[in-house]
C-alpha cells in the first residue's frame, strides 16, 4: 500500500471571506458580561419590561453557575474578550434589494437567495446579533404560516405565546451558557405552523457571525400545532479570526398532537468557534421530531438535541453526522427523555476524526416510570483516519421501567485498508478513494437532507478529506 | 476515617444530571482499627501504582485498614486457591511469574461479622502468565460488599475475571486491568439478580496500551421489583495499542416495577487500528417468548425463572468449582420460591 496522502490546509475560501466592520455602520457593545450591557441590550431592542427583568435574572443564575465538570476544555474562551452584541445599523428588511450591500453579497456567495428562489417556503438571515432579513412566501402565509423575527413577535399579536414559551424547554438553570443566552439573546426567529397546515417545502434560516471576538445568541421558537407538518433547515457559517468567538443559541420546538417537525442542521462555523448551543424539544402524542444534523466546523462544540417525548406514542428519530478535523473538539449527540407510554426514540450516529480532531459521541437515553412499552435504540459508528486523533463515545441508559425495550450499539474502527485497494486497482487515487468511502459511510445522513444541501453537505466532506473542491 | 467514599468514577465524565459519574459508599457505622504494614516496602511499591476499578479512595482505606496478605506464584507453577474466611476489609496482592497458572476464588457466601465485607485485591502478571479470578457473592439482606480488582498484565499474559452476585444490600464491583504488554488480554463475565432492596453497581476499565491487546467485558443479569443497578463498562485504546479490539456486551433482564437500571458503556479511542464495539439489550421477556413457552406448557413464572437461570449461568458454569456451581443453582432456585411475576 502507498503511504497516505497528508493534507495540511483545506480551503476554506467560500466560508472564510469577510467585510471589515466599521463604526459608521455598526453598533457594537463593549466586551464582557455585565449588568450594564444586558440593560444596554434591552434598551437597544425596546424589550418589554418582563422580558427586561428576565434577562437580570438569568445574569444572576449564570453568575452564579458553575462550569459543567464533563466535555471538551473551554478554558480558551475568554468572557471579556466577547462582545456580546453586535448590529448593522441599517435594520431588518423584507425585500433583498433593501438590504445592505456587503451583507447581500456574502450571503449571495454563501448561495441563500438562490436558495430561496428556488427550493424554500421562507428565508430568515442573520447577520451578527440581528435579523438582516426575512421573508416568507405569500401563498404560505395565507395558509396562516407565521415566520417573522422573534423580537417583533415579542411586541405584537404573539406576545402572549412567546411569553407562554420562551425559555420554559430550555430554563436559564439548565447550566451557565442557557443562563448567557437568557440574558443577552438576540435575534432569531418565531415559527408558529397552525393547526392541520403542512407545509410542502422547508423554512430556512442562516446565521452568520460575521464580527471578530463576538457572540450570537439568536433564539429559534417554533411551534407546530396539532396536524402540522414543517421542515425547518437551519445553516451557519462564520469567517476564520484568531480570537475565540462565541455561539450559544437556543432552540425551542413545540410539537402539537400529531404534528411532525424536522429540524436540519449543517453547521459550518470557523474553527475559532465555541458552539455551545442548546436545542431541545417537546413532543405531544402521536407527534413525531425528527433531527438531522451535521457537524463540520467550530473549534470546540457542546450540541445534544433533546427531546421530551410527553405524549402517548411520540416519535424522535436523530440522525447525525460529525467530522473533525485539526484543532476541533466536537462533542455532540442527542438526549431524550421518554415520559409516556408507547414512545419510541432512534438515535443514529456516526463520527469522523482525522488530523488530530476529536470527536466524541455523548448520549443520554432516559425512560420513566411512566413510560411503559417504549422503544429505543441507540447506535453510534466513528470512523478514526488516523492515529493522532481520538473518537469517544460515551452513551448513558437510565431505565425505570421493567417494560421497556433499549437497544445499544457502538462501533469504532478505521478504513479497512482492502477497500482503498479495491478502488485504487479500479484507477481511482488514494486520496479519492478514502474520500469516497467517507462519503459512503456519511449517506445515512446525507440522503435525510434535500438535495441542494445534501451536496452542499458532501462538498464539505469533499473539503475536508481533500483540501479542495 | 471519612462516613463516606466516592468510589466507581467513570474515567470520562458525563452529564451530572445523570449521577453516573461516580457513586458513594457509606462507612458509616463501621469501627475499623488501622492495620501495621506486614509488606515490604519494594512490593508495597510495585502494587501500589496498579489502578483498581474502584478508585484511589478505597485504595488508601484498604492501605490502612485491611491487612495484607501477599501471594506469590512462582515461575511456571499452577496453583489454585479458594479463600472464604474473611475479616470486615482485606487486602490481598498477588505477584505472578512467567509462565505460572493462578486460579482464585473467593467465596463470599457467609460473613457474621460485620455489616461490610470489603476485598481489595491487585495482581501483577508477568509474561505469559495466566489468571482466573471468581467471586460469589451470596450473602444475607443486611451486608452492604465490595469488591475491589486492578491488574497489569505484561506481555501475552491473560486476565479472567468472573463474577456472581446474588446477594447483600448495597454491592461494588470496581475493576481496572491495565494491558500493558502486547498481545495481552482481558475477559471478564458478571451474572447477578437484584432484587428490593438491593443495588450493584459496577465500574469495569480495560486500558490497552499495547499492541493486539484484547478484551472483552460481558455483564448479564436480572432486575428484580425495586432493584437498582449501574453498570459502568470501559474500553480505552491508547495511542499504541494498533491491531486491538475491545467488547462490552449488556443483557439485562427485567423482571418488576419500580427498577433503576442505569448503564454506561464507554469506548474511548486514541488509536486509529482497533476496533471496538459494544451492545446492550435491556428488556423484559416479550410477549412472543412468552407464547412460545406458554405453547410448550411453560408458564409465565417457570418463564421467567428460566431466562434468569441462564442470565446468571452464563457465567456460574465457568466457574472451576462444582460445589460452588451448585450452591449457586440452589441459590437461584430458593430466589424465586413463592414468587409470582417476576422477584
Amino acid at each position: 500500500m502507498p503511504d497516505k496522502s497528508k493534507i495540511v490546509e483545506t480551503d476554506r475560501s467560500l466560508y472564510d471571506f469577510r467585510y471589515e466592520e466599521n463604526s459608521k455602520d455598526y453598533h457594537r457593545e463593549e466586551s464582557g458580561i455585565t449588568r450594564e450591557i444586558v440593560e444596554n441590550i434591552s434598551k437597544e431592542k425596546d424589550d418589554p419590561e418582563w422580558m427586561r427583568d428576565f434577562r437580570l435574572h438569568c445574569l444572576d443564575i449564570y453568575n452564579n453557575t458553575d462550569m459543567p465538570n464533563w466535555g471538551p476544555d473551554t478554558s480558551g474562551l475568554d468572557m471579556n474578550k466577547i462582545a456580546a452584541y453586535v448590529r448593522h445599523k441599517a435594520g431588518m428588511k423584507s425585500d433583498w434589494e433593501d438590504v445592505p450591500q456587503e451583507i447581500k453579497d456574502t450571503f449571495e456567495r454563501l448561495g441563500i437567495p438562490q436558495a430561496e428562489r428556488l427550493s424554500l417556503a421562507g428565508v430568515g438571515a442573520q447577520y451578527d446579533s440581528e435579523l438582516v432579513y426575512h421573508n416568507l412566501r405569500k401563498e404560505v402565509a395565507e395558509t396562516g404560516v407565521v415566520y417573522t423575527d422573534l423580537e417583533s413577535a415579542m411586541k405584537g399579536e404573539y406576545e402572549e405565546m412567546i411569553k407562554t414559551h420562551f425559555m420554559k424547554l430550555v430554563p436559564p438553570t439548565d447550566h451557565k451558557y442557557a443562563a448567557l443566552h437568557g440574558a443577552v439573546w438576540s435575534g432569531g426567529s418565531f415559527v408558529y405552523v397552525p393547526k392541520g397546515v403542512k407545509v410542502d417545502i422547508p423554512l430556512q434560516s442562516y446565521f452568520r457571525l460575521n464580527a471578530a471576538g463576538a457572540g450570537q445568541f439568536e433564539h429559534t421558537l417554533i411551534i407546530v400545532d396539532e396536524g402540522a407538518d414543517l421542515h425547518f433547515i437551519e445553516g451557519c457559517s462564520a469567517p476564520k479570526y484568531n480570537v475565540a468567538n462565541l455561539h450559544a443559541g437556543c432552540v425551542e420546538l413545540y410539537v402539537g398532537k400529531n404534528a411532525k417537525l424536522r429540524y436540519s442542521t449543517i453547521e459550518n462555523w470557523s474553527k475559532n468557534m465555541y458552539n455551545l448551543n442548546t436545542k431541545r424539544a417537546i413532543v405531544e402524542e402521536n407527534g413525531i421530531m425528527e433531527w438531522v444534523s451535521g457537524s463540520f466546523g467550530s473549534h470546540v462544540s457542546y450540541l445534544y438535541p433533546t427531546t421530551i417525548l410527553k405524549g402517548e406514542n411520540s416519535k424522535m428519530d436523530y440522525t447525525g453526522i460529525t467530522f473533525s478535523g485539526a484543532g476541533q473538539d466536537l462533542d455532540t449527540g442527542a438526549k431524550v427523555i421518554h415520559q409516556a407510554p408507547n414512545t419510541t426514540s432512534v438515535m443514529a450516529s456516526k463520527s469522523i476524526a482525522k488530523d488530530g480532531g476529536i470527536g466524541t459521541f455523548r448520549s443520554s437515553v432516559v425512560i420513566t416510570s411512566k413510560a411503559i412499552n417504549s422503544k429505543a435504540s441507540v447506535s453510534c459508528d466513528s470512523l478514526m483516519l488516523d492515529s493522532i486523533s481520538r473518537a469517544d463515545t460515551i452513551p448513558a441508559m437510565d431505565i425505570r421501567t421493567d417494560k421497556a425495550d433499549v437497544g445499544h450499539e457502538a462501533r469504532i474502527g478505521r478504513i479497512s485498508d482492502e477497500a482503498v485497494y479495491y478502488l485504487m486497482s479500479r484507477g481511482i487515487k488514494e486520496a479519492d478513494a478514502r474520500a469516497l468511502i467517507v462519503s459512503g459511510f456519511a449517506d445515512s445522513v446525507s440522503k435525510e437532507l434535500p438535495l441542494e444541501y445534501a451536496v452542499e453537505m458532501n462538498n464539505l466532506i469533499k473539503l475536508e478529506m481533500n483540501g479542495n473542491m | 476515617m471519612a462516613d463516606q467514599i466516592r468510589v466507581n468514577s467513570l474515567p470520562s465524565n458525563t452529564f451530572r444530571y445523570l449521577k453516573v459519574n461516580d457513586s458513594v459508599l457509606d462507612l458509616s457505622g463501621l469501627s475499623l482499627k488501622k492495620q501495621k504494614d506486614n509488606v515490604n516496602s519494594k512490593i508495597r511499591k510495585a502494587f501500589s501504582q496498579i489502578k483498581t476499578g474502584m478508585g484511589k479512595e478505597i485504595d488508601s482505606l484498604t492501605d490502612e485498614y485491611a491487612k495484607k496478605e501477599l501471594v506469590q506464584i512462582k515461575k511456571d507453577e499452577e496453583k489454585t486457591i479458594k479463600i472464604s474466611d474473611f475479616e470486615s476489609l482485606n487486602g490481598f496482592l498477588f505477584d505472578i511469574d512467567n509462565n505460572s497458572r493462578l486460579n482464585v476464588i473467593f467465596d463470599c457466601s457467609s460473613f457474621n461479622d460485620d455489616c461490610l465485607l470489603g476485598i481489595s485485591t491487585k495482581f501483577i502478571l508477568k509474561e505469559n502468565s495466566k489468571v482466573k479470578l471468581t467471586v460469589v457473592q451470596m450473602l444475607n439482606s443486611k451486608k452492604n460488599f465490595f469488591f475491589d480488582v486492578g491488574a497489569e498484565l505484561s506481555k501475552e499474559a491473560s486476565f479472567e475475571f468472573l463474577s456472581v452476585v446474588l446477594g447483600g444490600k448495597d454491592s461494588y464491583i470496581g475493576c481496572n486491568i491495565a494491558l500493558k504488554g502486547d498481545s495481552s488480554s482481558f475477559k471478564s463475565s458478571t451474572g447477578y439478580i437484584v432484587k428490593a432492596g438491593q443495588s450493584l453497581d459496577m465500574n469495569y476499565v480495560s486500558d490497552q496500551y499495547s499492541k493486539k491487546t484484547k478484551s472483552n467485558i460481558d455483564v448479564s443479569g436480572v432486575l428484580g421489583e425495586k432493584g437498582s443497578k449501574t453498570f459502568r463498562g470501559t474500553i480505552d485504546f491508547k495511542v499504541g495499542a494498533s491491531g486491538s479490539t475491545g467488547a462490552e456486551t449488556e443483557n439485562v433482564l427485567t423482571i418488576g416495577e419500580d427498577i433503576i437500571n442505569k448503564s454506561v458503556p464507554l469506548i474511548l479511542c486514541g488509536e486509529e487500528d482497533v476496533e471496538g464495539q459494544h451492545g446492550a439489550s435491556i428488556g423484559s421477556l416479550s410477549d412472543e417468548i412468552l407464547y412460545y413457552m406458554n405453547s410448550r406448557g411453560i408458564d409465565r413464572n417457570t418463564a421467567i425463572k428460566m431466562a434468569s437461570y441462564a442470565n446468571v449461568m452464563r457465567t456460574a458454569s465457568q466457574i472451576e468449582d462444582k460445589q460452588l456451581v451448585e450452591k449457586i443453582e440452589k441459590h437461584i432456585d430458593k430466589s424465586f420460591d413463592g414468587v409470582k411475576n417476576g422477584l
